[in-house]
């Protein structure tokens, strides 16, 4: 969304309309008398996606909010869950499965798949180990 | 280090469920959908998606935001009401032979008798 503009009070919706066709981007006027809102001009396209995030804003179960270290200690708990289930490690399953040694079949897959990625991904970007989990949980 | 492009794959998503919301079944005990911290550290998708008339989309993804949000390792399964396979769409690397490789699809039920044969992605 772009910076709200100040216009005059008295400006007409074909004024607005005008202003809005060459920039092709949402134009919004700050309505201090109406609950602070904001009175928006949008594309349809964009219409469409804002009507769709205050509805999935408000349908959004309220969550409590997970650190990162938390959501990978529940990725290792995923990881160590599918090696026990399939009887291999989280590194062969993945060296298998994606030189089509293993073939596809089972939805496991995929679910383990992703989740070894992430783990790779967030061991390295917020530098995370297995270690720390266990220490957590001890 | 937050990254807004995830952000805004979230509430892309979101957003589209959203739009359909008439056509599913939030209620369900399966129905699942992360949150955008979930996107945003795990970097991936991971949802289950229930449908009113009993079908069910499962999907998975891991993400790559080197440039614009780009998914690598994907599942999409569509299933009916009775749990048989409508279509899947995913990228293992198994069918070299594949116009579309590594990206194909199945279409129908998974076969019990050994063979499930891909099709180019379309």
């Amino acid at each position: 969304m772009t910076t709200p503009r100040t216009l005059k009070g008295d400006t007409t919706l074909a004024e607005l309309v005008r202003q809005m066709k060459p920039l092709d981007e949402p134009v919004s006027i700050r309505l201090d008398d109406y609950r602070n809102g904001y009175l928006v001009l949008v594309p349809e396209d964009d219409y469409d996606l804002l009507r769709g995030a205050v509805a999935a804003h408000r349908q959004r179960k309220e969550r409590p909010r997970r650190t990162p270290f938390e959501l990978f200690a529940e990725t290792v708990h995923r990881l160590r869950e599918l090696e026990r289930k399939h009887g291999m490690s989280s590194a062969e399953f993945y060296e298998g499965f994606q030189s089509g040694r293993i073939p596809e079949g089972s939805l496991d897959y995929f679910d383990w798949r992703v989740e070894y990625d992430s783990y790779l991904r967030m061991k390295e970007r917020f530098g995370f180990s297995e270690d720390q989990v266990a220490d957590a949980e001890r | 280090m937050p990254n807004g492009k995830l952000r805004y794959y979230y509430w892309r998503l979101s957003s589209a469920l959203a739009e359909q919301e008439h056509l599913l079944n939030r209620q369900h005990p399966d129905f699942s959908f992360p949150d955008e911290d979930d996107i945003e550290y795990r970097e991936r998708l991971k949802a289950l998606i229930v449908f009113g008339d009993g079908s069910r989309l499962f999907a998975r993804a891991s993400l790559d935001t080197t440039a614009e949000v780009r998914e690598f390792d994907y599942a999409y399964v569509y299933f009916a009401s009775d749990g048989s396979r409508i279509f899947q769409y995913d990228d293992v690397s198994h069918h070299a032979h594949i116009s579309t490789h590594p990206h194909h699809r199945h279409v129908g039920p998974v076969s019990t008798e050994g063979k499930d044969e891909p099709l180019p992605s379309d």
